[in-house]
């Protein structure tokens, strides 16, 4: 579709030139992206950037009005719903159930994709929520219902009801904003754990450049309606960007240990001193697009 | 863990086996009261020794109790499509206008039959003109909520509000306006079972069993949608048709069962959570469950109305009612913590 762009070979999602409007204010105008097979992608940007709704996008939940996404080379435009929830699931904000579900029986609804009418779980649907329950460690929370639950819990309950649905794509908006720092690492770890293991492809929001920065292969900027730069978290986390994207003052420092670029906010209402050895240097070869 | 299922299916089994029971007492109870073992002699097919008793139970006990029994449970099941439909725990299969309707349309019958008008041959067939018009409510709610190719729920309920205040103030007019048989019509919104007659029941018994299957296969698809529009496109729910064809089984259903019973408030409302309270939110467990406690509710609530208060007998929704709403607040107070 798209003629500036070469289609790549390993691409499992390709965003082609969509436009999207809420109503009538506009949110993107010709944005394009591809995601290649089993990467772990990070989608970075300022408040009101459009990064949830580009999710929403890709797993069908909204339509673009113009342009097309394609997963495994499909139009989803074109697929049936049952047929795009069986690649692509999504943990997202707002989960606000109506009644009062345990933990078991919110997994289970991961497993709806795969349902005929009438039949009760297969043996696979079991195999799957078990499996999913275990990834999460939610085994012994399994008959809770959900709103006793923590945030933490919370959130892993609905990463288990995506890996229930056994999807080759994960997408995860902002899973772990209000969680504390081990439930964070618990979380991060068990979806790049299936990353790694079962080459699971993966996208996700993060408001938290730092830990874009320590988990992902690749990192793109939405800013303005656009994609607006794409790399690995050397080339694209550095002082510029939180100065051009965020309006941020601060000092980005590189991981002691993992050699990756961490950032730490100034604060502007005092003196400075010097920049510290750990700097991280802004690469000029970061890719503007 | 194990425990607990024990015990689940020990409630559940008590239910059960005391539904029937209580059943089997309702048919002692009424204006005659027969003794159980007139029943008992009944069902084992002996020689009763009033014969009287086997006419009053086969020609009036019986039609009322399983047409009673079958409209509680579609009631019941049409509240749980309404639930999952709005996603709202306490939505009841009268809020989108249904039952207002229904009663404008059973007024305007009323006060047309016998005006000698060619419009009284329509208008004198009652149980038409209530469903049409039930239906008229519904859709016009439905459209009136209708943003391009989707239906927020919101809009749905605000515009079912809108619809109930329109035909309720068109339904005094007409009581006012035509002024002629209004303690039958008031009777009649006030919802009862004497009208119960046996050729009502293989009816109402085919649309419970096609009603029942349907929620059945729908059974995942409801817990899905109960998390949320998005969540249920999430697994593969295609959303809008599935709110559609919830709204229109919902409301073919309220509407049939208001043909026969008038309004009957609060069943579709606090039995499908009464249900859900007992056994989860599970839709495969919840709507037999809603099902059978639908129509144990209703007749149960219909014996006390025709036999605490001889020689009258009290409309059935003001028993529902004064039962159901102060469940309805119990049930309300509870499930804020939900919110």
């Amino acid at each position: 579709m798209n003629r500036d762009r070469p289609v790549e070979r390993d691409a499992v999602i390709s965003v082609d030139g969509i436009h999207f409007q809420y109503d009538s204010h506009p949110l993107f105008h010709d944005l394009s992206l591809t995601v290649r097979e089993s990467e772990f992608l990070s989608v970075i940007g300022p408040n009101g950037s459009g990064k949830s709704t580009l999710l929403k996008l890709i797993l069908g939940i909204m339509k673009p009005s113009k342009g097309r996404i394609a997963v495994f080379g499909k139009d989803i435009g074109k697929m049936k719903r049952k047929a795009i929830s069986q690649l692509v699931s999504g943990v997202l904000l707002d989960f606000n159930p109506a009644y009062s579900f345990s933990v078991e029986e919110i997994v289970a609804i991961g497993r709806t994709p795969y349902a005929k009418a009438f039949s009760d779980f297969t043996r696979e649907d079991r195999i799957a929520i078990e499996e999913a329950l275990e990834k999460t460690s939610l085994l012994t929370l399994r008959k809770k219902p959900f709103e006793h639950l923590s945030s933490g819990e919370r959130q892993r309950v609905l990463l288990a009801k995506c890996l229930a649905q056994k999807t080759p794509i994960l997408l995860l908006d902002e899973c772990v904003a209000h969680l504390d720092p081990g439930h964070v690492q618990q979380f991060l770890e068990v979806v790049r754990d299936k990353n790694r293991k079962e080459k699971i492809t993966v996208v996700t929001v993060f408001h938290d450049i730092n830990l874009a920065s320590l988990y992902s292969d690749r990192i793109v900027v939405v800013d303005q309606g656009k994609l607006s730069q794409t790399g690995d978290p050397v080339e694209i986390v550095h002082q510029r960007l939180l100065e051009n994207v965020y309006r941020a003052q601060a000092t980005v420092l590189t991981h002691p240990r993992f050699d990756v670029p961490q950032v730490l906010l100034n604060r502007l209402d005092r003196p400075q001193k010097p920049a510290p050895d750990l700097i991280h240097n802004e690469l000029p070869k970061s890719k503007i697009l | 863990m194990n425990e607990s299922r024990r015990k689940r299916r020990l409630l559940l089994a008590f239910i059960f086996i005391g539904g029937i029971c209580f059943f089997l007492f309702q048919m002692s109870l009424g204006t005659v009261s027969i003794p159980i073992d007139e029943i008992i002699r009944f069902f084992t097919f002996r020689e009763l020794q009033t014969p009287i008793y086997r006419t009053i139970l086969v020609d009036i006990r019986f039609p009322r109790l399983f047409a009673g029994f079958l409209i509680g449970a579609l009631l019941s099941l049409s509240g749980v499509f309404f639930q999952a439909l709005l996603k709202n725990p306490l939505a009841d299969p009268y809020i989108l206008g249904v039952s207002s309707g229904g009663a404008f349309g059973t007024v305007l019958s009323i006060a047309a039959f016998g005006s000698g008008t060619v419009l009284s041959r329509f208008f004198g067939n009652l149980p038409l003109v209530s469903f049409l018009f039930s239906l008229l409510a519904a859709f016009l709610t439905y459209f009136l909520a209708k943003r391009g190719k989707s239906v927020p729920v919101v809009d749905l309920i605000l515009s079912g509000v809108i619809m109930n205040f329109f035909f309720s103030a068109a339904t005094t007019f007409v009581i006012i306006y035509g002024w002629r048989n209004v303690s039958s019509a008031t009777f009649w919104l006030l919802g009862s079972l004497s009208g119960a007659r046996w050729e009502q029941v293989p009816p109402l018994l085919f649309i419970a069993g096609v009603g029942l299957l349907i929620g059945f296969a729908l059974s995942k698809t409801l817990n899905a949608i109960s998390l949320g529009e998005e969540e249920a496109k999430n697994v593969g729910i295609e959303v809008e048709r599935v709110k559609l064809f919830l709204f229109i089984t919902g409301t073919l259903v309220a509407a049939y069962t208001i043909t026969i019973t008038g309004i009957v408030g609060f069943v579709g409302l606090i039995i499908p959570h009464s249900a859900r309270m007992l056994v989860g939110s599970d839709h495969r467990k919840s709507i037999p469950l809603s099902v059978f406690l639908g129509g144990l509710f209703f007749t149960g609530c219909d014996t006390i109305a025709r036999s605490l208060f001889q020689p009258t007998e009290m409309p059935l929704g003001t028993i529902t009612s004064l039962i159901g709403a102060p469940l309805f607040a119990v049930i309300l107070k509870r499930s804020r913590r939900f919110r």
